[in-house]
């Protein structure tokens, strides 16, 4: 168990050095975005005196090196300083939208997986059926439509002509009804092309799985095909799936990013996309950050998950370490 | 158990399907006969068919394969090969397996424990949890695995090749079958674990009173350990009969040509073999797509007359040996 520990330990080390590596490079990065929040905020009206004013309240006066270090050091406390826009600390900004983005993110996750997998292993156990031949082109045209012309289709059908559920918003605060009818469309939305990926996946990882000389090993013994099938043949199928999890959540964050602004939801993305637009650095690097860690923490959870299934995975890990 | 009828394998016809081309006819008219706590070798050589014969008894065959004909006698019960349900219902209950390759044929991802509570699950339906794991331990210790309960933990990659095939054993043991299918059991393990790996499938053998086939190309395994030997090549049987007879006089040309490319089994007979180091059959397996309707190794043999290819030997007792069959016309 302690060994378990120590490789989780380094993980989340090694983690945490992706996250600050991620960082500066992103922090410098959007150096490279032209133009400023003064001339934005300000327009032709903006003067010298002006963009130093704010340069100086923002910390952009200072040198690079300076600037990064400074975001560092209060970015650890938790201290993302404040929108000079707004006036609010920019945490609160982040931590008041930040549960729809997941809420968004991660609904998306949970449908592709409750429709992917069962179609996938349906499809695995029977192969050349009518049922999987009907998967195979389903997920194609599943995994290549992109998802805002779904998006909009989605709106248009179920909003716009059916009126069943409501065009933009993330409902009202506290009523769970209004905010479940808000995530329907841009969950599905965003689910889409995933539903066809996890399905092709498994229903591969499982095929190949089921060809195995241990399946055919508890078939010898009499083992009943439901249980080889549901017990001891998923288990090994789940370890690409597992695998591919952290990478769909990140893509579905980032898939999130932009639903929320078809969708007129508020989120990181509504927050994001309007500080770029104003070259507000200080709120873009502070929402980035957070999707880094968010991204980064889901794929250490991804890590110890495949772990848990896969006992090979421990020890190849804690070899490479040591 | 000693009283009990041998399990007998009649007529099994198998054919492999592949689009564009006409079936392979991988088995044509095996049968087997294999006497209660007997051993029994089927021996030839890569791509005789020999692993399809176990496959098809099991009811485990590639789905590209298709079942022409055959017939399982077990006790009082004549199993039809062609159905897929009666003879899944002999798996794990009549028949159980020992497969080829230890490292693939256990669940990497479930403990020691979970494979043989998997099988007492389906041998002993009414056992408790406690109840299996104490036969589970009991087991691994009888086929020479120590510190038994440590191991029910271990997963399958924790233990070398040798523990791995024994902990299959130790499933057989506790599956307890009329017949142990060893196919190419120590094939994939080094000279001296192959041994011992051969000591505990005859104990098994001694303890649960089952009968083995024992599926293999070696000719010292089958020398060494075998009561009965059928020779298998192209997918037919042509020579069946106790051990010790077959190798001192065999009965068809096929038998004779590889004992005498077997070192190890030949080397004390014929000094020849000695000088010659390693002997070969000159010629390849014939093509199974497109059989002639003579004697199956004809074009290889050194004895072939012009008789040989005048028609399909059958598979016929010697006159003088009534326990030993031949294909062979010449051996009548």
């Amino acid at each position: 168990m302690s060994e378990a520990l120590g490789i989780i330990w380094r993980r989340v080390l090694t983690g945490a050095l992706t996250v600050v590596g991620a960082i500066t490079l992103l922090f410098l990065l959007i150096r490279f975005v032209p133009g400023d929040l003064a001339s934005i905020l300000y327009g032709p009206r903006v003067t010298d005196a002006l963009r130093a004013s704010l340069a100086e309240r923002m910390g952009t006066d200072q040198p690079l090196p300076v600037q990064l270090v400074l975001f560092l050091s209060h970015a650890v406390r938790g201290d993302f300083g404040i929108n000079v826009i707004s006036g609010r600390p920019i945490l609160d900004e982040i931590l008041g939208v930040l549960p729809n983005t997941l809420a968004l993110a991660f609904s998306a996750l949970g449908l592709s997986l409750l429709i992917g997998f069962p179609l996938g292993a349906l499809a695995a156990v029977r192969p050349g059926s009518l049922a999987d031949r009907i998967l195979g082109v389903l997920s194609v045209v599943l995994i290549t439509t992109p998802s805002f012309v779904v998006a909009i289709l989605l709106l248009l059908v179920f909003s716009l002509a059916l009126d069943w559920l409501p065009v933009a918003g993330a409902g009202t605060p506290g009523d769970p009804v209004d905010q479940l009818a808000h995530l329907i469309l841009p969950t599905t939305a965003l689910a889409v092309g995933w539903i066809g990926y996890l399905a092709r996946l498994v229903r591969a990882s499982l095929l190949e799985v089921l060809a195995e000389a241990h399946v055919r090993t508890l078939r010898a013994y009499g083992v009943p095909e439901w249980r080889v099938i549901l017990i001891y043949a998923l288990r090994p199928a789940l370890i690409p799936v597992v695998a591919i999890l952290g990478m769909a959540l990140g893509d579905l964050i980032g898939g999130a990013l932009f639903a929320e602004l078809i969708f007129g939801r508020p989120g990181l993305g509504t927050l994001a996309y309007n500080a770029v637009v104003s070259r507000n650095f200080a709120v873009v690097q502070a929402t980035t950050t957070v999707i880094v860690l968010v991204y980064v923490t889901a794929n250490i959870a991804v890590d110890i998950l495949s772990g848990l299934i896969d006992p090979r995975f421990r020890r190849t890990e804690g070899e490479a370490a040591r | 158990m000693t009283d009990s009828p041998p399990i007998a394998l009649q007529g099994l016809s198998v054919d492999f399907l592949s689009a564009g081309e006409p079936p392979a006819r991988a088995l044509r008219d095996v049968s087997l006969t294999i006497p209660p706590r007997s051993i029994v070798g089927l021996v030839g050589e890569s791509g005789s068919g020999k692993s399809t014969v176990a496959m098809a008894m099991m009811g485990l065959l590639a789905p590209n394969a298709r079942v022409g004909a055959g017939r399982i006698d077990v006790g009082a019960r004549r199993i039809d090969c062609t159905d897929g349900a009666a003879l899944a219902g002999l798996r794990g209950r009549d028949f159980a397996m020992v497969f080829q390759d230890p490292s693939a044929s256990l669940n990497p991802t479930f403990t020691i424990g979970a494979h043989l509570h998997e099988v007492l699950r389906t041998r002993s339906p009414g056992a408790t949890r406690a109840e299996r794991q104490e036969r589970a331990i009991e087991a691994l210790r009888t086929v020479g695995i120590d510190r038994p309960d440590a191991r029910m933990r271990n997963h399958p990659h924790e233990l070398s090749g040798g523990m791995r095939q024994r902990v299959v054993i130790a499933m057989a043991l506790l599956a307890r079958p009329r017949l142990l299918i060893a196919d190419e059991p120590t094939t994939a393990l080094d000279v001296t674990v192959e041994a011992q790996v051969m000591a505990e499938i005859v104990a098994l053998r001694d303890q649960i009173g089952c009968s083995i086939l024992l599926i293999t190309h070696s000719l010292g395994l089958v020398a060494r350990y075998c009561d009965h030997v059928s020779v298998i090549y192209a997918g037919e049987v042509l020579e069946y009969g106790p051990v010790a007879e077959v190798v001192r006089a065999p009965a068809h040309p096929y038998s004779a040509d590889i004992f005498a490319c077997d070192i190890e089994i030949d080397a004390p007979r014929a000094p020849a073999a000695a000088d010659q180091r390693f002997r070969i059959i000159p010629g390849n397996l014939p093509s199974l797509r497109d059989l002639p309707a003579a004697c199956i190794y004809a074009p290889r043999c050194r004895k072939a007359v012009p008789a040989c290819m005048a028609g399909h030997p059958a598979l016929l007792p010697l006159t003088d040996e009534p326990e030993r069959e031949t294909r062979c016309i010449l051996a009548r």
